[in-house]
């Protein structure tokens, strides 16, 4: 399966994830998230992430200007975010644990009425 | 993070440069969150790609197709897929604009990708500059047809040599992308190179037609000027001699037309200064006019002065120079007429001896006499 498409769906949480401790800008979060294990996570895909997760108010901005080169936009969790993070820790857990049970211990089938089968 | 110092390339700065113009649809406050930094981050990328393999031949950062990065950001930002809603008329045209530049950019590409596409275009754009200068031509042609009130193409007086010198370098600095001070001129100068690309043909027919019929025109224009000014049964007069009432000739006389219009034997005495005539022996003398009348229009004062075929100058050009200082009298005709007779006073009708005479001294004089039957009326004198 192609883990890009897994990674769309938890991207917000990958990035909450990597900067709760450490306010960062964006090339260096994609580097940490690839660091990570997230080798294929899209640099694009993670500027775009952090705009919206600044837009919804989850996280906050500033601008550090840098020797010789152009300035940096550092990004760092608020209390929204922690919060957000957390919410989205406590789904993903759970979600987690449920599709690992189902890939373990297989349902067993649920047997199916049959068309005309009237017993 | 790395420390490593490195300058932003020009490929990224193009590519950054192609993300914004992708995005360009959206709010400018948009396309700056989304991109700001986007240099500095693609730089430190592309450091962390050399680094890492380093010593492979070729370790440039290869930057992908901006449009599907411009995509990607706006995606994972949650904002609007290009061409979702078109809300705004500026933003059809803003994507249109867009999706142009892409494709041209894409057919350049592929043109560039064989060797020979690539001579053909590399030409054709050397050649940009001719087509700038037709461009301000064209638009000059078509504001002459609608505006000027003249069907002309190319310009006939000064005043439009300067409209059109005036296309042209707008036309050309257009080209260089300068004087467009406002957003929206670089799409009307698209809208004006594509008129003008289609009514290139049309001016190019009109001025070949016009060409043609220029040099029709001068030829037709060239026959009356060599037209005689004064003619008599369709013969040219080229002097005229006037007798008094005895016979005698007349010097310096002064002739008008019923409309009270100097009797001139050239078309324009005022810029005429010879009349070619050809004396019996076939040589060209010219009659010239006489100076007694103050402009050089004396043209109309009788008998005009002759300067003889030896005495021009044909040293300067062709058709020779006559000197008013050459001009000697013309050779009159007759050196005298049949002096004219007393009329019977009125109210003495005698048809007999009215009418006896009248065919020997009406006659005579009037009906141009060649010159021996002139010299017999007056040996009888």
């Amino acid at each position: 399966m192609d883990t890009t498409q897994l990674l769309k769906g938890v991207l917000d949480m990958a990035v909450l994830a990597v900067i709760v401790d450490d306010d960062g800008y964006g090339y260096d979060i994609v580097r940490r998230l690839r660091a990570a294990g997230l080798d294929e996570v899209g640099d694009a895909s993670v500027y775009g992430t952090l705009r919206r997760l600044y837009s919804a108010g989850a996280l906050s901005s500033y601008v550090v200007p840098s020797d010789g080169g152009p300035h940096r936009k550092y990004y760092g969790m608020n209390a929204n975010g922690r919060a957000m993070l957390a919410e989205q820790r406590e789904n993903w857990t759970h979600f987690a644990d449920t599709l690992t049970r189902l890939l373990e211990q297989p349902q067993p089938s649920v047997p199916l009425l049959t068309i005309g089968d009237n017993s | 993070m790395s420390d490593t110092t490195t300058t932003t390339t020009k490929p990224i700065r193009d590519f950054a440069l192609a993300v914004r113009a992708a995005l360009s649809d959206l709010p400018a406050d948009d396309v700056d969150d989304l991109t700001d930094g986007l240099e500095a981050d693609l730089t430190e990328q592309a450091a962390d790609f050399g680094d890492a393999d380093a010593g492979v031949a070729a370790p440039d950062l290869e930057l992908g197709d901006p449009v599907a990065y411009a995509d990607e950001l706006r995606g994972a930002a949650g904002l609007p897929v290009r061409g979702a809603t078109p809300t705004l008329r500026m933003s059809v045209l803003h994507r249109l604009r867009a999706r142009a530049g892409v494709v041209c950019a894409g057919a350049a590409r592929r043109i560039r990708s064989t060797a020979a596409g690539a001579a053909v275009l590399d030409f054709l754009l050397v050649l940009r500059p001719l087509w700038w200068v037709l461009r301000g031509w064209v638009v000059y042609a078509v504001a002459e047809i609608f505006l000027g009130g003249a069907i002309s193409t190319v310009p006939t007086d000064p005043v439009r040599w300067l409209v059109l010198g005036s296309f042209v370098v707008l036309s050309v600095q257009w080209g260089r992308g300068r004087w467009l001070p406002w957003r929206w001129l670089p799409g009307f100068r698209t809208v004006v190179s594509v008129c003008a690309l289609l009514v290139l043909p049309l001016v190019l027919v009109l001025t070949a037609h016009q060409t043609v019929n220029a040099e029709a025109s001068a030829y037709v224009d060239s026959t009356p000027s060599s037209s005689p000014g004064l003619v008599q049964n369709g013969q040219e007069v080229t002097n005229v001699f006037a007798y008094d009432a005895n016979g005698q000739p007349l010097t310096d006389v002064q002739l008008f037309d019923q409309d009270g219009r100097a009797l001139n034997v050239v078309i324009d005495p005022a810029i005429t200064d010879h009349l070619l005539q050809f004396d019996a022996a076939g040589e060209q003398d010219m009659v010239v006019p006489s100076l007694l009348v103050p402009g050089g229009s004396g043209w109309n004062v009788y008998p005009l002065r002759l300067v003889a075929s030896a005495d021009i100058d044909y040293t300067y050009d062709y058709l020779g120079q006559a000197s008013q200082a050459d001009a000697t009298p013309a050779p009159l005709p007759f050196a005298q007429v049949r002096p004219l007779v007393d009329v019977p006073a009125a109210g003495e009708p005698s048809p007999a001896s009215s009418l006896a005479p009248s065919p020997a001294t009406t006659l005579a004089p009037t009906q141009s006499p060649e010159p021996a039957a002139s010299a017999a009326p007056v040996a009888e004198q």
